[in-house]
């Protein structure tokens, strides 16, 4: 007998009296009625920093203004430009030396401050973790009110990777792990392309590095 | 910096491990108070990270209904924990993902040691996995010639210090920053008088990275996996995952065949309760979700058994297979939190060792369920709502039915349990304790058969003992 049918054995054989799966309810009572608010006070209370906006007819300033003296930029959105040409990339190795990424997040999450960076937002996934600093672009109309309502996208059922970017505690800041970059997360309207008509003004909210500087290759 | 005069206070070691012998974690707990400045930095920063969590719990006002479906969430499960296992095959493989099947530790080492040698891979770089602790996977690669890195920075301070991890999620917690710059400036050659934290972990990132860039092969554990997606799902603060399992064309999966979930909605309990319980954080710095390999890359899960399957049909003790992994109940525990994860010198320590360990091997874990005052903390924080004080007691029952514990122990509470049957002869024994108590020498009371008199004082024996109070005034009434 194969292992795999030896253990399916074994469980079928200890398995505990059968028991009802419970309905999650999506606990929408405390719904902000801001949830671009709620999003920026959750990442801030995790240690984000409020940038000026832009003016309307160059939202992404105060994004280009953070790149101005960046070795390297590589850009996964339209709306900025970068060096690098990802979809030319096929070792992810070779974006190690890339000092500031840009993408586009697919969507927040109001409760936990967080964004969620899918492989498509991405194009290529190492590069969130090999950047020194991150750029997240992010709709202010694309935020969710709760993990609940998080996980009932469709990218998280669809996309064959995505990850939950979120900051922590400031006091646990000093802990860098090898993969962390600094990060900057831009609440800011969508790209050309899906451009709504409300003419949203553009909030930036940033995390200055601690380790801006330290180019390791 | 440390203080020029302070004296150096070396970093107390785990308990002796010798073979299948019983693990004797009052010595290494005795070794553990033996150093204060070691135990009080332990104990201090646990207890803040139970701290943390309790005023995160505060915020949610619907906490304990979410711990009581996730406790139902796991349960139902386990009760069809067959076909979710067979859902979550068929839904990664249809991903592109390569499903292995593992019945003990010896097989999945040697399906992750076929893996890398069918493509020549000879360096890993790792993300931390108490599966892999739990089978020993680092020697067993390190031994026929693979290089493996831990990525996770307390993991990779223990692997340089050659120590295990002494917490589930906080591998290096028992270690002074002094302790860290001294293994780092052994094994690193970082300057060992700079015990700045930024600095420590600025060293291991540098000298991290590169070996990461150049690595053959990436290795992860997994939080949850979601049958219904065929996702696995990591979660870490340090981006470390993501790049051991992004960066190489090749990243490997272990996972225990007890972390499938069926659904996104019922993932969503899950993520809302670990962090806020292991750290007091919202939710970890990453959460992320592999449901197929990258571009150009392939991916593998290796589904474990290792003892969960017979542990299934345990009745008093399957719901132990209910647990994340969060550690909130080693934060809380005052036996924890005094004597060290590694004095328990196994995989898993604190409270849920206690219960998982003796079905590994009960009788090299067979004194550790005795290692608990039973005050029930672990199980108030528990975001799973395991039971594990009513089956810390359960196992104490277990090891004395099959003498299992030592003779001591066993002849006190067989004495112990004959007392406390007769009332009468027991309101005799107190008084008369009560009254020795008050008289008879040191060397009588504080000697090797009491244990709970080594390191601190017996209470103050009452003048009269309540019977006594209670037969004189009539609960008062006089």
């Amino acid at each position: 007998m194969s292992s795999r049918d030896t253990i399916l054995a074994a469980v079928r054989a200890n398995l505990p009296k059968p028991r009802d799966l419970p309905e999650v309810p999506r606990f929408e009572s405390d719904r902000p009625a801001s949830l671009a608010a709620a999003f920026c006070e959750a990442l801030q209370r995790m240690g984000g920093r409020v940038l000026e906006a832009g003016s309307p007819s160059d939202p992404l300033a105060p994004v280009r203004a953070e790149l101005r003296n960046s070795r390297l930029v590589c850009s996964a959105t339209p709306e900025i430009e970068g060096a690098r040409d990802l979809a030319k990339v096929v070792d992810p190795n070779t974006l190690a030396d890339v000092d500031h990424a840009v993408v586009r997040a697919s969507f927040g999450v109001a409760e936990t401050g967080s964004v969620l960076l899918a492989d498509q937002d991405l194009k290529v996934n190492a590069l969130a973790y090999l950047a020194q600093h991150l750029i997240v672009l992010l709709d202010p109309g694309a935020i969710v009110h709760n993990l609940h309502a998080a996980y009932a996208r469709p990218e998280l059922r669809e996309r064959a990777y995505s990850a939950f970017h979120s900051l922590r505690n400031r006091g646990y800041r000093r802990r860098v792990g090898p993969g962390r970059p600094g990060r900057a997360i831009a609440v800011c309207p969508p790209g050309p392309k899906d451009r709504r008509s409300d003419g949203r003004s553009l909030t930036a909210y940033g995390l200055k590095s601690r380790l801006k500087g330290r180019v390791l290759r | 910096m440390s203080k020029p005069n302070e004296p150096v206070e070396p970093q107390p070691r785990g308990a002796r491990v010798r073979g299948d012998r019983p693990i004797d974690q009052e010595e290494a707990a005795e070794r553990f108070l033996a150093a204060p400045r070691h135990q009080k930095q332990h104990d201090e920063r646990l207890w803040s990270l139970r701290q943390k969590r309790d005023s995160e719990m505060w915020k949610i006002p619907e906490w304990e209904e979410l711990r009581s479906l996730a406790s139902l969430i796991k349960e139902h499960t386990l009760s069809r924990l067959d076909a979710y296992l067979e859902t979550f095959e068929a839904n990664a493989k249809a991903n592109g993902v390569v499903v292995h099947w593992a019945k003990d530790a010896a097989e999945h080492n040697r399906i992750v040691q076929d893996i890398l040698e069918s493509r020549g891979a000879k360096t890993l770089i790792k993300s931390k996995s108490m599966l892999t602790e739990e089978c020993g996977l680092r020697e067993h690669l390190t031994a026929v010639g693979v290089d493996v890195v831990e990525t996770d920075l307390g993991e990779r301070i223990q692997q340089l210090d050659e120590e295990d991890p002494s917490h589930v999620v906080v591998p290096a917690v028992h270690k002074l920053r002094t302790d860290v710059a001294n293994v780092f400036a052994a094994k690193i050659g970082s300057d060992p008088d700079d015990d700045d934290p930024q600095h420590l972990a600025a060293v291991q990132r540098m000298a991290t990275r590169p070996l990461i860039l150049k690595a053959a092969a990436g290795m992860t554990g997994a939080n949850f996996l979601v049958a219904e997606t065929g996702a696995v799902v990591v979660c870490t603060n340090e981006g470390n995952a993501d790049l051991s399992a992004l960066v190489p064309s090749l990243h490997i999966v272990s996972a225990g065949i007890e972390k499938l979930v069926p659904g996104n909605s019922d993932l969503a309990v899950f993520i809302r309760l670990l962090t806020r319980s292991a750290l007091g954080s919202p939710i970890t710095q990453y959460t992320s979700h592999f449901r197929g390999p990258r571009n150009g890359g392939e991916m593998h899960v290796v589904l474990v058994d290792n003892g969960r399957s017979e542990r299934l049909g345990m009745e008093e003790f399957w719901t132990s297979l209910k647990c994340i992994r969060c550690g909130a109940c080693m934060n809380t525990c005052p036996v924890y939190r005094r004597s060290g994860g590694l004095s328990y010198g196994t995989t898993y320590s604190g409270p849920i060792g206690l219960i998982i360990d003796p079905t590994f091997s009960a009788r090299k874990y067979s004194h550790l369920p005795f290692a608990s005052t039973l005050n029930g903390s672990c199980t108030n924080v528990c975001p799973v709502k395991i039971n594990i004080h009513e089956q810390i007691y359960a196992w104490r029952k277990v090891l004395v039915r099959n003498h299992a514990t030592p003779f001591v122990k066993s002849a006190v509470m067989k004495a112990a349990g004959l007392l406390l049957a007769r009332p009468a002869l027991y309101r005799a024994a107190v008084q008369g304790a009560n009254t020795a108590l008050a008289h008879l020498p040191r060397f009588v009371i504080y000697n090797g058969l009491n244990a709970w008199g080594k390191h601190r004082e017996a209470p103050k024996p009452p003048g009269e003992t309540f019977h006594q109070w209670f037969k004189k005034t009539r609960g008062g009434e006089k």
